[in-house]
């Protein structure tokens, strides 16, 4: 898990640990994912920090994204005469960045 | 071994986990006619282990509800008989996968979700069976490694030395796949063909056999598993999708592209491994 600013907050994420209001009542639980609604009200509710899953960045997250492209790569090796495989690595390649 | 003896072999291993007496009775009571889902479910709440297992696995996410399921009962009514009964006789074995192959239960819950994404853009009416059979669809590779050691280690060697398929080494060192091998014990415990089938054939696709479009969606489902890298299924390479599996399933490389969208964005709590 890591914690975030609500400004690096993005739709998808998923809370890692109870947001409170001032009162402790949990506003989101654990497990909860963040949408777009849900996004735009945080600040309103005076929310600054949250902890969500997910690598910190700082823990080597981007060693990670370059090792996941190369393991992408390795997995699809042989294919390149299959167009259909060759769309699909496409379609893939693109949710590591 | 021919394939009818590695088949025997497997059915009468007795190093898989047995069957309680209580899977025994939930067994016959799904096979009869008579039974409701209310007396099954009651049967289910008097072992509270085996309850909370299958509830562990209705509620993993991959069956799309959007209510935790807390009663077994309300399980039986929203999954089917024939649904219950596969994860009641394959939970102990669920149990095993990591054991197994590190990585496997994340691919068998993302093949699950995948399978239900599918399904539903596909609006099929049976989204929680399809997703059922995702999850059973690699049974077999935990079977080998159950009741096969040596055949399994040896099947994992050549993967890691030739970098193979882990099926293109079964091949060759049994004759025959996880697919057939978990299909066979599918088979003993007297599941239907339109579950059992799908998993047989999930990496032999032929177009004119019986469950064709089943058997296209589990393979589809796997190979984009695979592709976006979600758990491991004791390989590091992926089967060629058979383009006849998108003709049968009637699906467009732009329908492929909002599923593995889609799975992108909800299979955020299954790791991708490099």
């Amino acid at each position: 898990m890591r914690q975030i600013s609500v400004d690096e907050a993005q739709v998808g994420d998923v809370i890692a640990s109870p947001v409170e209001n001032d009162q402790g009542r949990v506003l989101l639980p654990n497990g909860a994912k963040l949408s777009a609604a849900v996004l735009s009200r945080l600040k309103g509710w005076g929310v600054e920090t949250l902890t969500v899953e997910g690598e910190d960045a700082a823990e080597g997250g981007e060693t990670q994204g370059e090792e996941l492209v190369e393991a992408l790569e390795q997995r699809f090796a042989g294919l390149e005469d299959d167009s259909l495989m060759m769309q699909i690595k496409q379609i893939a390649r693109s949710h590591l960045s | 071994m021919d394939k009818a003896q590695l088949r025997l072999s497997v059915e009468n291993s007795s190093n898989l986990p047995t069957l309680p007496t209580i899977v025994q009775k939930i067994i016959e009571m799904v096979d009869s006619s008579e039974t409701t889902g209310r007396q099954l479910g009651a049967e289910l709440s008097k072992d509270q282990v085996l309850s909370a297992k299958v509830l562990k696995l209705v509620n993993s996410g991959f069956y799309g509800f959007s209510e935790p399921i807390t009663v077994i009962s309300h399980a039986v009514t929203m999954l089917g008989f024939d649904t219950v009964k596969s994860l009641v006789l394959s939970s102990s074995v669920l149990d095993l996968m990591d054991q197994a192959l590190p990585g496997l239960w994340d691919h068998s819950l993302a093949c699950a979700r995948t399978c239900n994404i599918i399904a539903v853009h596909l609006e099929l009416p049976d989204a929680e069976e399809v997703s059922t059979i995702g999850l059973l669809h690699d049974l077999g590779k935990v079977i080998l490694y159950q009741s096969m050691e040596t055949e399994f280690q040896q099947v994992r060697r050549r993967v890691d030395k030739l970098d193979m398929l882990f099926c293109e080494a079964e091949e060759i060192v049994l004759g025959a796949n996880h697919g057939e091998i978990g299909g066979w014990l599918l088979e003993k415990w007297t599941l239907p063909a339109n579950l059992v089938a799908p998993i047989i054939d999930h990496h032999d696709f032929r177009p004119n056999r019986d469950h064709a479009a089943r058997t296209a969606l589990l393979h589809l489902a796997d190979i984009l598993c695979r592709a976006e890298g979600f758990g491991n299924g004791g390989d590091r390479k992926i089967p060629r999708l058979q383009a006849s599996a998108l003709e049968v399933l009637e699906l467009t490389m732009e329908d492929v592209r909002i599923i593995m969208n889609q799975m992108h964005d909800d299979l955020t709590n299954i790791k991708r491994v490099p």
